[in-house]
């Protein structure tokens, strides 16, 4: 067995325990949501609105959606070509 | 015609549910009416005792009977002077605020009969089902519950129970504090975020000041961060916090 075929057996190996970049990029999308909601509820709150339940869900899956839809949509396209 | 048939079934059959379920709430046929001279009325009828309470609107006055079938009523007024009076069979007997126990026995003779015994009976087991907390009041009827209580109460300290009142007195206390608790303890997972990002935010705030009251640029910049990171595992944490609160409150114990 040469070196190079050590080399990508280990890789291949290693690729098992990989973390799935999707999730990956779901999980940056709820980490900015988070931002964004830490940077906007305070001066909403000062204005007198009060955060909702339906603004925090909407959001947190809005910037999900953000990160992770254009991902999805070039896996589909790049299959359906 | 069979949606019909379910409709006639349903409609015969819901007053009849309805007038159990009250039977068995253990206030059945308590009413409150308000007469036609402007007094509140509240009337109570048992098996083998029919309770009235009239209490003038404008005033404290107040007058309780408690009738049975084959006895005299009783008749107690209080709250127009400083007094109180019960009546039975023509016999009457005044209470002062200076007035020896000797008064008190007498009153407590005039309210030993059947009557006032069953009505004691009924409004007590109604108090222990409240003690228990298996009996859940609405928001409309519980001031009535709670006032038929006290009545109880204050007739049964009459009757010779001295601690009567101070009981009932725990009871509701108890179970208002209890609602209270309840109601303080399922706190809305928003509300409890926004305060979290509004403390967060405050603190950000003030780690910012104090960052700009260094000398030093680099230290200056370096605090800055350390704020940067500090707002932003706020942020996470309660996101983080908001979300399992939110996904775990269905499963919360109401």
């Amino acid at each position: 067995m040469l070196i190079i075929d050590r080399i990508v057996s280990f890789n291949a190996w290693l690729a098992r325990f990989t973390f799935p970049n999707i999730l990956l990029k779901a999980l940056v999308g709820y980490a900015l949501a988070g931002v964004l909601l830490a940077v906007v509820a305070p001066p909403l709150h000062t204005r007198g609105i009060a955060l909702r339940g339906w603004m925090v869900w909407s959001t947190i899956l809005g910037m999900i959606a953000v990160c992770i839809v254009p991902d999805i949509y070039h896996r589909y396209r790049r299959r359906a070509a | 015609m069979r949606h019909c048939t379910f409709m006639l079934v349903f409609a015969l059959v819901l007053p009849v549910g309805t007038a159990v379920a009250a039977q068995q709430s253990g206030l059945g046929g308590y009413k409150a009416t308000v007469t036609p001279d402007n007094r509140l009325k509240y009337t109570l009828e048992g098996a083998d005792f029919t309770f009235t309470r009239i209490t003038a609107a404008n005033s404290t006055e107040t007058e309780i009977t408690i009738a049975g079938s084959n006895e005299a009523p009783v008749v107690i007024r209080f709250g127009g002077q400083s007094e109180i009076s019960v009546e039975r069979g023509g016999q009457v007997v005044t209470l002062r605020r200076d007035d020896a126990n000797e008064k008190l026995e007498s009153i407590a003779a005039l309210l030993n009969g059947r009557a006032v015994s069953a009505f004691r009976r009924v409004v007590g087991s109604y108090e222990r089902e409240l003690m228990n907390d298996t009996a859940t009041l609405s928001a409309k009827t519980f001031p009535f519950a709670y006032s038929l209580l006290l009545t109880a109460a204050f007739v049964s300290q009459l009757a010779g129970d001295p601690n009567a009142v101070e009981r009932t007195r725990d009871v509701i206390r108890r179970r208002i504090s209890a609602k209270l608790r309840a109601a303080a303890w399922r706190t809305d997972c928003v509300t409890e975020y926004e305060q979290d990002l509004m403390a967060n935010d405050t603190r950000n705030t003030q780690c910012v000041e104090s960052a700009d009251n260094l000398d030093s640029f680099w230290d200056r910049a370096g605090a800055r961060l350390l704020c940067a990171a500090e707002f932003l595992a706020g942020a996470l944490s309660a996101e983080t916090q908001f979300v399992s609160c939110s996904g775990l409150s269905p499963l919360k114990i109401q």
